[in-house]
């Protein structure tokens, strides 16, 4: 359900700046603004998402279920908050840092099950990484 | 042509040029062969690296990612019944019984000979139809251009697989978002809401690393891949009858792949089906099929390989992408500001010639690197995921905040991975929102000068004749595709792998 929902939210967002941006009262009298084509777009997103809402409601009534994310259990939630943790930690403790941690934990959670092996490989990719986008690519790092 | 060829050739030669088509043909082999890591993800990964190279080098490589990794998907397809994506489910069927019968080598052999010889003829059918449909499309105004975008636009309900409504609002969803920003002819801001950091709008990079790269590596790590292959591969190459048959089934299945390559949305998913169905009735002995038939290996990979070189024609000459791989390709020519479109020919001749003729080469060095080293390749199937997939994910924060140098663009990424994830979960198709999401301002833009030239007439689209006919030929094709599809599925569950 929280894809539809999401949809319908970006459906009204759109319906709301297109009328906004709308020079005209009447709609379709400004094709050419950067109104209209957000709004009509928008329009048939919205047609979308409510048959998609309504569609998932007919199917609860009927008894079917979506597959369960359940992303506080599996190794794809634990994966993803990491990443996150990841991002905030490079703005504070700095690339170096938080990718040899990172590269560490996210090992264990795909299923490593040696520290060691964990730091050995977390600190190898890590310097490998700034070995190659740093000094051969001298791309900017985070 | 020939002469643009030959220049290409030239050009192609050059060492850096063949090394960059070397590391993207060994490269696409190798995430071919890597059941968790598809293509799409890498393409999607390694852009923004590419964005530091020039725009040629970097075009060969991320081509030569996305047919080499259509030879190297047959590997695991062949080896352990997992196919690396949809377009291989058709050479498991076949291919893993040849592994049980102690003819690996040989379903691998042909699945890449089959292979060259689908790109080889690919990439000529290309020199030869790619200069004289951009040349056509020279003359095409904003109309036109409008019905090119929404024939292109119509693949978003091939893309949407057996659930059209769910693609169809994908594709929706990924128009609206495109629109975040600033208005790029009126200097507007639009869906901002104020806040300063949507000004800029979501940069397609970032999206596609998420979507692909993170939900990835997201979704493979529940799936738990641990199939790994010990046996034999027998002898590599067939003999006799066998080959002969082989042969001929490439060739069908290359003639398959290159006319269905160049419609959009008639994605190599659904041609290798096509070509696998084709072959069965056209055979003496159908009821073999599923039993271990090399025409069942050889039609397939062929379709597919042809599939995805046909691909480059409508990209190259009209900027339309018919793939969602093509749809990166084409968001890379566009970062480095090469024209999307017929002027591609005119204005950058040597690049595409360049491009062109490093498809040749790449092909010979795929059948080099496939044919003796197949051994090599089935031993990287060994590398655990549990190293694979931080080194994606780390690769992906690089490439997403290297592109602006902003972490909104890393947040981007994420926020896009875990939409992503969540879609592959609930069976979502992410294709065609990345295909509104980058055919949308196009799109827009031909429509509002269309309609400013016409004076406010939306009757232009149909007074334009070339307009009209891509307008009914989208039309014809979103029935067509309909139909197509509900028989590949049909098909898909019967014959599908184990």
């Amino acid at each position: 359900m929280a894809l539809e929902i999401i949809l319908l939210v970006m459906a009204a967002a759109g319906i709301y700046e297109g009328v906004r941006l709308s020079k005209s009262v009447l709609l379709f009298v400004d094709p050419v603004g950067p109104g209209w084509y957000l709004f009509f777009m928008s329009c048939l997103l919205l047609v979308c998402a409510i048959a998609l809402l309504i569609k998932q409601f007919i199917g609860r009534r009927a008894g079917r279920r979506e597959v369960g994310l359940a992303l506080h259990k599996g190794p794809a939630g634990r994966a993803l908050i990491l990443l996150l943790l990841y991002g905030v930690a490079i703005i504070y403790a700095g690339y170096v840092v938080a990718s040899a941690i990172f590269f560490i934990l996210v090992q264990r959670i795909f299923g490593e099950r040696s520290w060691i092996r964990c730091a050995v490989i977390g600190v190898s990719i890590m310097g490998c990484f700034y070995f190659v986008f740093s000094y051969l690519a001298s791309m900017p790092l985070p | 042509m020939e002469l643009g060829l030959l220049d290409g050739f030239a050009r192609a030669f050059n060492p850096m040029n063949l090394w960059y088509c070397f590391l993207g043909s060994m490269l696409g082999t190798f995430v071919g062969v890597l059941p968790a890591v598809g293509p799409a993800a890498t393409i999607a990964i390694l852009l923004p690296l590419t964005a530091y190279l020039n725009p040629t080098q970097s075009i060969i490589m991320l081509a030569g990612i996305f047919y080499g990794a259509m030879y190297g998907g047959s590997t695991t397809s062949i080896l352990m019944n997992i196919p690396g994506e949809a377009a291989s489910v058709p050479t498991c069927i076949d291919g893993y019984q040849m592994t049980k019968q102690g003819r690996a080598g040989e379903a691998l052999a042909i699945a890449a000979i089959g292979s060259f010889i689908a790109g080889t003829v690919g990439a000529l059918f290309l020199s030869f139809a790619a200069p004289l449909l951009a040349e056509f499309a020279l003359a095409f105004g904003s109309p036109e251009y409008f019905g090119l975008m929404f024939f292109s636009l119509t693949a978003l309900f091939s893309f949407s697989g057996r659930d059209f409504l769910r693609g169809v609002s994908a594709g929706l969803a990924g128009i609206v978002l495109a629109t975040v920003g600033i208005d790029p002819l009126s200097g507007t801001q639009r869906m901002a809401f104020g806040i300063p950091q949507f000004l800029s709008g979501f940069d397609v990079i970032p999206v596609l690393i998420g979507l692909f790269g993170v939900a990835e590596v997201l979704y493979s790590a529940e799936e738990q891949i641990v199939s790994v292959y010990k046996g034999k591969l027998g002898r590599l190459l067939p003999r006799g009858k066998e080959l002969t048959k082989g042969l001929w089934a490439s060739i069908r299945g290359t003639v398959i792949g290159i006319i269905t390559g160049v419609f959009p949305g008639l994605m190599p998913s659904v041609v290798t089906f096509i070509a696998y169905d084709i072959e069965k009735r056209v055979s003496k002995y159908p009821e073999k099929f599923g039993t271990g038939v090399i025409e069942g290996v050889a039609s397939p990979e062929a379709a597919n390989n042809a599939n995805c070189q046909a691909g480059f024609i409508p990209l190259f000459a009209l900027g339309i992408p018919t793939t969602p791989i093509a749809a990166m390709l084409l968001a890379s020519l566009m970062i480095y500001g090469l024209p999307v479109g017929p002027m591609l020919f005119k204005q950058h001749g040597d690049f595409a010639w360049t491009v062109i003729a490093s498809m040749y080469i790449g092909n010979v060095m795929l059948l080099i690197l496939n044919l003796p080293l197949v051994g090599l390749w089935a031993r990287l199937c060994l590398i655990p995921y549990r190293i694979i997939g931080p080194i994606v994910l780390g690769a992906v924060m690089v490439g997403a905040y290297s592109i602006r140098n902003s972490m909104f663009d890393v947040w981007s990424a994420i926020l896009f991975g875990l939409a992503g994830y969540v879609m592959k979960k609930r069976g979502w198709p992410i294709a065609p929102l990345i295909l509104g999401f980058i055919l949308g301002p196009l799109m827009e833009q031909h429509f509002r000068a269309s309609i400013q030239g016409s004076g406010g007439s939306l009757l232009i689209f149909l007074k334009r004749p070339v307009c009209a006919v891509f307008i009914f030929l989208g039309v014809l094709l979103i029935l067509m595709s309909r139909k197509l599809y509900s028989k590949v599925s049909i098909q898909e569950e019967a014959d599908g792998p184990k």
